[in-house]
Formats: C-alpha cells, structure tokens, sequence
C-alpha cells in the first residue's frame, strides 16, 4: 500500500471533508489511470449533465534517500517525497469549495505523523484552471514527507 | 592570511571571516556550476511526453544565477506549452517536480559537505601558533 493510499484512507474517513467532496471523488493518483479525472476512467467525478464534482487526486513523487538516518545494522535508510493533494472543482463554480478542501487536508495533514512518517506543508499552488479539463478550477497542495525505509 | 601589525584581533577575525565567506560563496557557486547542465540533461533524459516537435525537450533549461547573498539554480523549461505539460491532468507530464525532488537533496548533500570541510578547514587555519601569540593585544 502506498503511501496516498494510506492518505487516501485518512481523507475518506474525515466526515468534514466529506461535506465537500464525495468519498467516491477521492482518488490516488493510480485510481485515475491513463486519462486522469475524466468521464471515462472516473465517471463519477462528472454530474449527469456533465458537469464536474468536487475531487481530489492525491499523488506521491518520487522517493529520494536524505541519508539523515542511515543505519547498516537494520537497513534503515531515511527517505523524503513530495506528496501531491490535487484539488478540482467546475470551472464555472470556482474555488470556494477547494479552499475549503484544502484547508481541510492542512488540518488532516500538516505536521502530522502517519505511519511513522511526518507531513509537512510545503507549497500551496492557487487559482489555476486546466485547459485539458474545459478550463476546471484546480489547486495543489504539496507535502513533504518524511520517513525511512524499510 | 597572516594578521597585520595595524589591525586588532577584532578587525582581523572579521577580514578573516569575510574572505572565508567569500571562499565559500565562490565554492558553491562551483557546485552550481557543475550541477546545472547535469539537471538539464537529466531533465532531457526523463521527460515522460513523447516529442513531437522537440519543442520542449529543446527549451528546458537549468542556468545559475548569483545573488547578493547567494546563489540559485533556475530550471524549467521555456516552451509556450510548459505549464500545460507541467500542470495539466495532475501533473501527467511534469519534469520540473521530479527534477526538483531528485537534485534538491544531491545539491544540499553536496553543499553541506563542502561547508563542513569549510568549516573544518577555518577552524585549522585560525592563527594558532607563533603568529597567534604575536598578535598585539585588543584595544
């Protein structure tokens, strides 16, 4: 189980969250396959007039040793990644409901310990708009997580 | 640097630590020197679009920038359609992030170790010895 997953779990069990998003808008990155958020991989992102739902994509980056802990005795080996928290919503409805999401994730995440691994804010990206989603509003919160292998 | 007969220790500590300073600052300069065509070519080598035009395998770049109090490795990549390839379909097509996560951490192994062998070497080349003990004393 990756580690958005296990954020994943987290956010699907936090019913504030849920007065925002659907459960079932709640992805990993892997959950959207080829096309992303569309009506083919994750329909239910999409209201019977086509019109897209709040949700979420929740995406790790790649893993990179900071040898701040290594340890030959037990294989330990202190990692960090950055995971993405993508948040989108329709283009003609706008960001209030991601701002809520997103502060919402903050609480859940930020300098949070989740599987022995620490969660730290590190970048918000605000008001863009996707051009390959018919212009939906999207923003990002980035995280850096710190933990160890194995 | 041997002290002068005119200056006191303080004034000598302090040139001291400023052209330490300004070694340093000239040694990590070298280190972006040195990483900054490495990240282009890595960013090159992964990108994950397949090129059409080679527009934007073209146009990215990695180039150092000195500035008043340090030094910056600017990368990204100049193309119209950069932001797309970077931000569309959750980051289907990012390059600047993974360049991000992957040489952050190599350059700041690499300046840490180079301020610790700085830090290591001023301690050594601090005027002990005969010059030490010559030195007037402190107004």
């Amino acid at each position: 189980m990756s580690f958005s997953d296990n954020v994943k779990t987290i956010f699907q069990a936090d019913s504030t969250l849920l007065t925002y998003v659907q459960s079932v808008n709640i992805f990993t990155y892997n959950d959207t396959k080829r096309t992303g958020i569309s009506l083919k991989d994750t329909p239910t992102t999409y209201s019977s007039t086509g019109i897209l739902q709040p949700c979420i994509v929740i995406k790790d980056r790649s893993q990179t040793p900071d040898d701040k802990i290594v340890s030959s005795y037990n294989q330990t080996r202190s990692t960090r990644h950055t995971l993405e928290v993508w948040f989108y919503n329709s283009g003609d409805i706008g960001y209030d409901v991601i701002e809520n999401m997103r502060k919402r994730v903050y609480v859940l995440l930020a300098e949070q310990k989740i599987n022995n691994s620490l969660c730290r804010l590190i970048n918000n990206i605000l008001s863009q708009r996707d051009p390959a989603m018919a212009q939906a509003a999207w923003e990002r919160s980035d995280y850096v997580i710190y933990t160890f292998e194995p | 640097m041997p002290i002068t007969q005119s200056e006191s220790i303080e004034e000598y500590i302090t040139r001291y630590l400023i052209y330490r300073r300004d070694l340093i600052q000239k040694q990590i300069l070298q280190i972006a020197q040195d990483f900054a065509p490495q990240i282009q070519q890595w960013m090159v080598d992964n990108h994950v679009w397949a090129n059409q035009t080679y527009d934007a395998e073209s146009k990215l770049y990695a180039e150092v920038e000195e500035l008043a109090n340090g030094v910056a490795i600017n990368f990204g990549g100049r193309s119209n359609h950069q932001k797309y390839l970077e931000f569309s379909m959750s980051g289907r097509f990012m390059i600047v992030g993974p360049a991000l996560d992957f040489w952050s951490i190599q350059i700041y192994n690499t300046v840490s170790d180079a301020l610790t062998n700085a830090s290591v070497t001023t301690i050594e080349a601090l005027p002990y010895g005969s010059t030490y003990r010559n030195l007037p004393k402190s107004t």
